[in-house]
């Protein structure tokens, strides 16, 4: 028997307990159990249109997406029965029938879901010999790469992260039957702060990144963990290298902070680490003139002219102001060499000019709370924010948490659209910004 | 970009729905578009969007599904005929046979003259008056012989 | 409005017609319908107050079935309805017709719109729905423009709008018209359609009674069904289901098509011999054999003409027979067809239908369509028979709507029935029929 509003499934031969609503998919990963799947996605709505988590379930007369079906008291699935796996078989060769076989020119290569799964499912040889779809290639921007649509499974997940996670659709599927295909509007790019995301959502190389694009294969790259730079939040990261140079960069998935997504800005920052004009080499100004010089003679002269300003006029006549985007611990290493030179004139404020509060401040300001508790929040009021532009991340957090009926409420000195459900929007001049919060 | 005629269709399509249903009304109002321009360019789609508070891709969505819209030209008079097997059992074949060898084009074609665009259709629902064509998407033709046909060629200038 | 149908002969719908008695073809007028009794029902619910329950009783004692395609006892249908949902529901009538060979609800919007409208107001009032909508095929305009009217006609005589007939009970019915999607059949897409999106269906569940138009519980009946109410309503369930067979209440009406004399909608009882109904349609054309006849619209099994000659024409003997009574679309095909050639242009619309939202049908119709395009053409293989079935079995019972299964259907029966044919085609590289026609012709000289 069930434990009181909770529901016992059986599947593949073991059960579990899980609350009403659940569906198939959810219970059997509850178990460890994979089932095939590809326009699934747990941050997602649920879709159902690309029939590859098809499993038996006792009683119904014909196979079932895991995905959409909700579990019932005692209901028994198997997703490896031969029922089960013909119709996931089927499938396959469905999808791959009009799939191109350009997997060893393509970007998604070694990282694909359809790739991987064809291993599993798919046949060695193809049946089909009709002619193939061809999908036109389409330009949506310089950041998410749509050069071959043909590989395209249409499983939607990049419209439903534009409508639901993007707050704004800016890709949609046109035509029907085997001429649908995935597009924006005419003559328009896609636009949002966090569109590098559906390059991951993508399960097959038909969105990719345009940056990374061809320069790399995902096998060969080193993996690093790291933390955005790039805001407070602290998205987690992945920093994929080749040799010293770093190719490209992914989320690290992070419930607490930044979930499985990253802003545009923490995902393809990285080119300007790459960037011919970015300063490479150490120089030193002589005479009016930039000359290129190597780190030690670089840090020969730093040291020579600290210790001049240092014996003139003492150490604290010497400020270190550091780059906020630093790390803790980058941080503190400035601060300490600041103070073994002898000045405590530190500070990472570039942009403030006003620093009367500071006499106020206990401590340093943050939130209060976890970045995941906000989304339990009631009511919200958000002060003088561009929340898409300076929080891409808790923007999309307002955003699901206002459509579960959290009350956002927004102040601002300038009409932004935060693509969040508001409440209450009051628009007010920058002057006037003080008063109305009184 | 609308009449004003046009726009009081489109209202009263959208009074017909929950206020905030603004949406389902897109389908008449891209029809009304298409009325008064012919085909739906994308400045149409994206006028339709603003009015209606869509996306513009969610218009283009809809104005590529359904088969009676148009996204490119066509013709004067846009000809239709249905050629599914009920209607080919009474001559839907040699109707759309003759259309083509009297207006010189295949399906898909506009006459030089920009008369007529000749289009293949899906079942209209009415296979009873087989063979049958769709003039402009509005005035249904039925019993569409090859003598019915030249007349109707005549009459539409 | 078309006027090149051949002269109306009130007859021809049948002599058992109900939906379709005294229809003429220029009487579909409000007035008309009164003087024929219409609106009868209506105010009989009205004056002898019969609450929603008992309405939805008599329905299910009627053995109403759903006219649209799938059969569902429409009593039951309603009684899913939550009773005591707060919020708005809704009634959806399902003009959308667009299965090859149906055009039975073109004839009724178009000749008898108004007992569409009573069939309506009175299944909201059982369903307990205030606002409905009646989704018309796009392609019958002037359908559509005369419901409008007769839309207008009804709100004006109190039959529709607040406080109907003066009672306590009000709903807005309106029209909304498709513009060429045959999948808006499928009744989620045609909710989808109604939001104002593509039209593509739903998973389900949930079901439109629980999750319907704007998420609100809806039932979606087709034009037939609503049409057959007034009368149900009016001489009760048992006299409607003494109409028809035992399980299979009432009349129905039948659209015929193909190489039949007489081309249109016959409203016969449910249960008459399809020998009658073809006589009714003025026999085979040109006096030709009967070869096949798909029973139900296009989606459903073609059965060999001896078949069919042998069947009644219900729900339960074409289903004993081996196919469906579908939305009574009865494609009929002489012994002069090329049942390859016939194959082909229905795979080619499922091709061209499917909404291409799930794997199987999306990819699925056309690589049927190609296989049996190539059969046609010459250049069939011998392994595409058994490709064509297997892939057929990918398809059904795999996609989100029932599209998958139609495109399937025809193809798997098409092969059973007259496989000698495709084989043909395939080892000759050229049809069958037109040589038995040649040896015929030869023997006759």
């Amino acid at each position: 028997m069930s434990t009181p509003g909770m529901l016992t499934v059986e599947v593949d031969g073991r059960s579990v307990e899980v609350p009403h609503g659940t569906m198939v998919m959810e219970a059997a990963n509850r178990l460890g159990i994979y089932v095939p799947h590809f326009c699934y996605h747990r941050k997602l709505s649920i879709a159902a249109n690309c029939r590859m988590c098809l499993v038996q379930v006792e009683k119904a007369p014909k196979p079932l997406p895991a995905c959409a079906t909700p579990v019932t008291d005692g209901m028994k699935v198997w997703t490896h029965s031969d029922a089960a796996r013909q119709a996931q078989n089927g499938v396959m060769e469905f999808l791959l029938i009009n799939h191109p076989l350009d997997c060893p020119i393509c970007d998604q290569g070694g990282e694909c879901q359809l790739q991987d799964l064809a291993v599993g499912y798919g046949q060695s040889a193809s049946r089909y010999g009709e002619p193939k779809r061809v999908v036109m290639h389409k330009d949506i921007g310089p950041l998410v790469g749509a050069e071959e649509m043909t590989r395209c499974i249409q499983c939607t997940r990049c419209i439903r992260f534009g409508q639901e996670v993007a707050g704004v659709m800016e890709l949609g599927m046109i035509g029907r039957g085997e001429h649908a295909e995935i597009v924006a509007f005419v003559g328009r790019t896609v636009d949002s702060e966090l569109s590098g995301n559906m390059i991951d959502l993508c399960p097959v190389g038909a969105l990719t990144s345009k940056p990374f694009r061809y320069s790399a294969r995902p096998w060969e790259l080193s993996r690093r963990k790291s933390v955005s730079p790039h805001d407070g939040l602290g998205s987690n990261l992945i920093v994929q290298t080749a040799g010293d140079r770093v190719m490209r960069v992914l989320q690290l998935e992070n419930e607490e902070i930044n979930e499985c997504w990253l802003s545009d800005r923490d995902r393809f920052s990285y080119q300007g680490l790459n960037a011919p004009d970015r300063l490479a080499q150490p120089m030193i100004r002589q005479g009016g003139a930039l000359r290129e010089v190597d780190w030690q003679a670089a840090l020969e002269e730093t040291v020579r002219l600290f210790r001049a300003v240092s014996e003139k006029h003492g150490g604290a006549a010497i400020g270190v102001l550091a780059g906020p985007g630093s790390t803790l611990e980058e941080l503190y290493l400035v601060q300490k060499l600041a103070r073994g030179l002898g000045s405590d004139n530190v500070d990472f404020r570039l942009r403030q000019w006003d620093f009367s509060a500071d006499a106020d401040l206990a401590g340093a300001p943050w939130l209060g709370m976890k970045v995941s508790e906000i989304e339990s929040l009631d009511r919200v009021l958000i002060v003088g924010s561009f929340l898409r532009k300076d929080q891409p991340l808790l923007a999309n957090r307002f955003r699901q948490a206002a459509r579960r009926g959290q009350q956002v409420n927004l102040l601002h000195v300038a009409g932004d659209d935060p693509l969040v459900r508001l409440q209450n929007r009051w628009m007010v001049g920058p002057s006037a910004l003080v008063g109305a919060l009184a | 970009m609308i009449s004003a005629q046009g726009i009081a269709r489109i209202d009263a399509a959208i009074a017909k729905y929950p206020a905030q249903e603004r949406q389902s009304a897109v389908m008449t109002a891209l029809a009304v578009a298409q009325e008064e321009h012919g085909h739906l360019s994308t400045e149409v789609m994206d006028f339709v969007a603003g009015y209606l508070g869509m996306p513009p891709v969610a218009v283009y969505e809809v104005a590529s599904f359904y088969g009676m819209y148009d996204l490119e030209k066509t013709g004067r008079y846009k000809l239709c005929v249905c050629t599914n097997l009920p209607c080919a059992l009474s001559g839907a074949v040699e109707a759309a046979e003759h259309l083509k060898r009297t207006l010189g084009v295949e399906f898909n074609g506009t006459t030089p003259d920009g008369r007529f665009t000749l289009k293949e259709g899906e079942c209209f629902g009415a296979c009873g008056d087989a063979p049958v064509m769709l003039i402009n998407n509005k005035r249904m033709a039925s019993f569409m012989s090859p003598e019915a046909i030249d007349r109707l060629l005549a009459e539409l200038k | 409005m078309n006027t090149a149908h051949p002269p109306f002969d009130p007859l021809v719908f049948g002599p058992d017609a109900q939906i379709m008695k005294g229809v003429d073809g220029l009487n579909w007028r409000l007035a008309d319908y009164e003087a024929r009794g219409g609106y009868r029902a209506l105010k009989k619910i009205f004056a002898e107050k019969i609450a929603p329950d008992a309405l939805i009783a008599e329905v299910k004692k009627s053995a109403l079935r759903g006219r649209g395609g799938a059969g569902f006892p429409t009593g039951l249908k309603w009684s899913f309805m939550p009773r005591q949902f707060p919020g708005q529901k809704y009634v959806v009538c399902n003009s959308d017709e667009g299965e090859p060979g149906t055009f039975k609800d073109r004839d009724i919007l178009r000749y008898n719109p108004h007992v569409v409208i009573e069939g309506m107001v009175i299944g909201a009032y059982a369903m307990g729905a205030t606002v409905g909508y009646n989704y018309i095929h796009g392609e019958i305009w002037d359908v559509y423009e005369r419901f409008e009217e007769a839309l207008a006609e009804a709100r004006a005589a109190g039959y529709l709008g607040d406080r109907i007939l003066g009672g306590d009970f009000s709903f807005q019915l309106h029209a909304h018209h498709g513009y060429g999607a045959y999948i808006c059949g499928e009744e989620t897409a045609l909710l989808e359609s109604i939001e104002g999106k593509k039209g593509q269906p739903r998973f389900k569940p949930p079901f439109p009674a629980s999750f319907g138009l704007y998420g609100k519980p809806t039932t979606v009946n087709n034009t037939e069904t609503f049409a057959a109410v007034p009368w149900i309503v009016l001489n009760g369930g048992a006299a409607y289901l003494d109409l028809g067979r035992p399980n299979n209440g009432g009349t129905k009406i039948f659209s015929m098509s193909g190489d039949v004399a007489r081309p249109g909608n016959y409203e016969v009882r449910l249960g008459t011999p399809f020998a009658a109904l073809l006589e009714m349609a003025g026999g085979m054309r040109g006096g030709r054999r009967i070869k096949a006849v798909i029973p139900g619209g296009s989606s459903m099994p073609v059965l060999p003409g001896e078949v069919m000659m042998k069947t009644d024409m219900d729900y339960d003997s074409i289903a004993k027979a081996g196919s469906m009574l579908g939305s009574g679309a009865v494609i009929v095909m002489d012994e002069t067809r090329c049942m390859v050639r016939c194959l082909e242009r229905l795979s080619y619309f499922y091709f061209e239908e499917s909404c291409g939202q799930c794997t199987p049908c999306r990819e699925g119709t056309g690589w049927l369509y190609r296989m049996v395009h190539r059969i046609e053409t010459g250049r069939g293989r011998t392994e595409d028979l058994d490709t064509l079935v297997s892939v057929s079995d990918n398809i059904a019972g795999r996609t989100i709507c029932a599209l998958g299964d139609a495109a399937a259907i025809p193809v798997k029966s098409f092969i059973q029935h007259f496989r000698e044919e495709f084989a043909h085609h395939i080892e000759h590289k050229r049809c069958m029929v037109g040589e038995r026609g040649a040896a015929r012709d030869k023997a006759a000289a």
